[in-house]
């Protein structure tokens, strides 16, 4: 008996293989679950999220370390203003509007976590009414009712976690710190949806207000002309909040469909509150 | 910018794995095939048992390598790992660790003198352990008896 080695041939133990495809395929299969799934998450966090009771919503806010300025005079006023918005919007019980007046010349407004309204004082100089400010204020009130900002962090929170999941199945943890803060990037804006349901509402308190919507559509319009005369610079009011001429249309149709009228005498800022927030003071 | 920095980086790794990886992966290969010629006349077998009978010296012989994935590899396999099924990145990384282990354990039989080797076995060792996150290496020796007739 003669014992030998046979000679093998090549590549028995390893299959072809093409590893740019593979991984292309691989991308792909994840970018349709990942794609289902926040779907599904984001919906389920945009139903839930009323559900949660506005106390736990201002736990969740007293977690983040407070940053915000120290009340003043124009904080005091507009304090009230939102106040009588409040009364007039039926917010839930329990549920209270702090509003915060911030000195910087940036033109912006935003609601955030536990009834919390941020008013910036390049905007406020912008206003040309009390009435565009109320529909302002309530604007942001409105997020707040409809628990805008809690939904948009669970629905932040959950595609966080599963990001979080798929990147240490991945097992990179370079990949997971990109996945991440991808994931943070994505929690910072409200939808498009969640912006004209806010405008509707804040309409429906201004008509009721006032009795009149004029001075409403009239800060869209003020913003828009803003943001031509400074192409390429628009204002953070309108970056955060997407408008176009189909909003202002929006609001003028939904005018029209309530019977709310476009013109009426329009109440002013006070002259003392207008002149603390000209540029410069 | 200072997001985009892991992604930079992450996007770097990858080609810099895939691209080194595939050259030292051909250029292992062409190695490989070269000296299991040269070694094709010391035989190895798993039979516990010496196929010849006669009066020969025995001696124990290994050959260990220890070879890690490159980063190219550890995604993709990271990646087949949520969907399941082959892990064809890694099906080459251990055809060479344990061909690589053979030669280098033949290479230590012809240095003694032997023209055979029994009771070949082989035995892996995962580097990082249980640690998953850690880098992704093993060891793999194959030992056996060499036989050298006197």
């Amino acid at each position: 008996m003669k014992y030998q080695n046979p000679e093998l041939p090549e590549g028995i133990n390893v299959s072809r293989s093409q590893p740019l495809l593979d991984l292309l395929r691989l991308l792909g299969g994840l970018l349709v679950v990942a794609a289902i799934v926040f779907t599904a998450l984001g919906l389920l966090a945009d139903k839930l999220a009323k559900y949660i009771p506005f106390a736990t919503e201002l736990k969740v806010a007293a977690r983040f370390p407070d940053a915000l300025p120290a009340p003043g005079p124009v904080t005091s006023y507009l304090q009230q203003l939102a106040d009588r918005i409040a009364a007039a919007q039926e917010l839930p019980e329990g549920m209270r509007i702090n509003v915060h007046y911030v000195d910087e010349p940036t033109i912006n407004a935003f609601a955030t976590l536990g009834g919390n309204v941020v008013l910036f004082r390049g905007l406020l100089n912008k206003m040309p009414s009390e009435n565009a400010l109320a529909m302002v204020i309530s604007h942001e009130i409105a997020h707040v009712k409809m628990r805008h900002p809690i939904s948009t962090l669970g629905r932040g929170l959950a595609i966080g976690v599963a990001l979080a999941m798929i990147s240490a199945g991945a097992g990179g943890d370079i990949a997971g710190n990109t996945l991440g803060s991808a994931g943070l990037l994505t929690a910072l804006t409200f939808s498009r949806s969640q912006e004209r349901d806010a405008d509707t509402d804040a309409l429906r308190t201004v008509a009721k207000m006032y009795g009149h919507v004029a001075g409403a559509d009239q800060i869209f319009r003020l913003l828009q002309n803003e943001s031509e005369a400074q192409l390429g610079d628009a204002p953070a009011f309108l970056r955060t909040h997407p408008l176009d001429r189909e909003r202002i249309d929006a609001i003028g149709a939904a005018a029209a469909a309530n019977d709310w009228p476009t013109n009426g005498e329009v109440v002013l800022i006070p002259e003392e509150i207008r002149r603390l927030v000209k540029p410069g003071q | 910018m200072a997001q985009y920095l892991d992604l930079i980086l992450f996007l770097l790794l990858l080609v810099v794995g895939f691209t080194v990886g595939r050259i030292a992966e051909r250029r292992h290969y062409r190695s490989i095939v070269k000296r299991e010629k040269e070694m094709s006349g010391v035989l190895i077998f798993s039979n516990r048992f010496p196929p010849l009978s006669g009066n020969r010296s025995q001696a124990l012989v290994t050959g260990s390598v220890v070879v890690s994935e490159d980063y190219f590899k550890r995604v993709v396999s990271g990646l087949q790992s949520i969907f399941g099924g082959r892990l064809r990145a890694y099906e080459s990384l251990l055809d060479r660790a344990r061909r690589e282990a053979v030669l280098r354990m033949k290479q230590e039989a012809r240095d003694k003198g032997a023209r055979m080797i029994v009771n070949v076995k082989f035995q892996t060792f995962s580097i990082p352990g249980r640690n998953r996150r850690s880098f992704g290496a093993v060891e793999v020796m194959a030992y056996g008896t060499a036989l050298t007739s006197n």
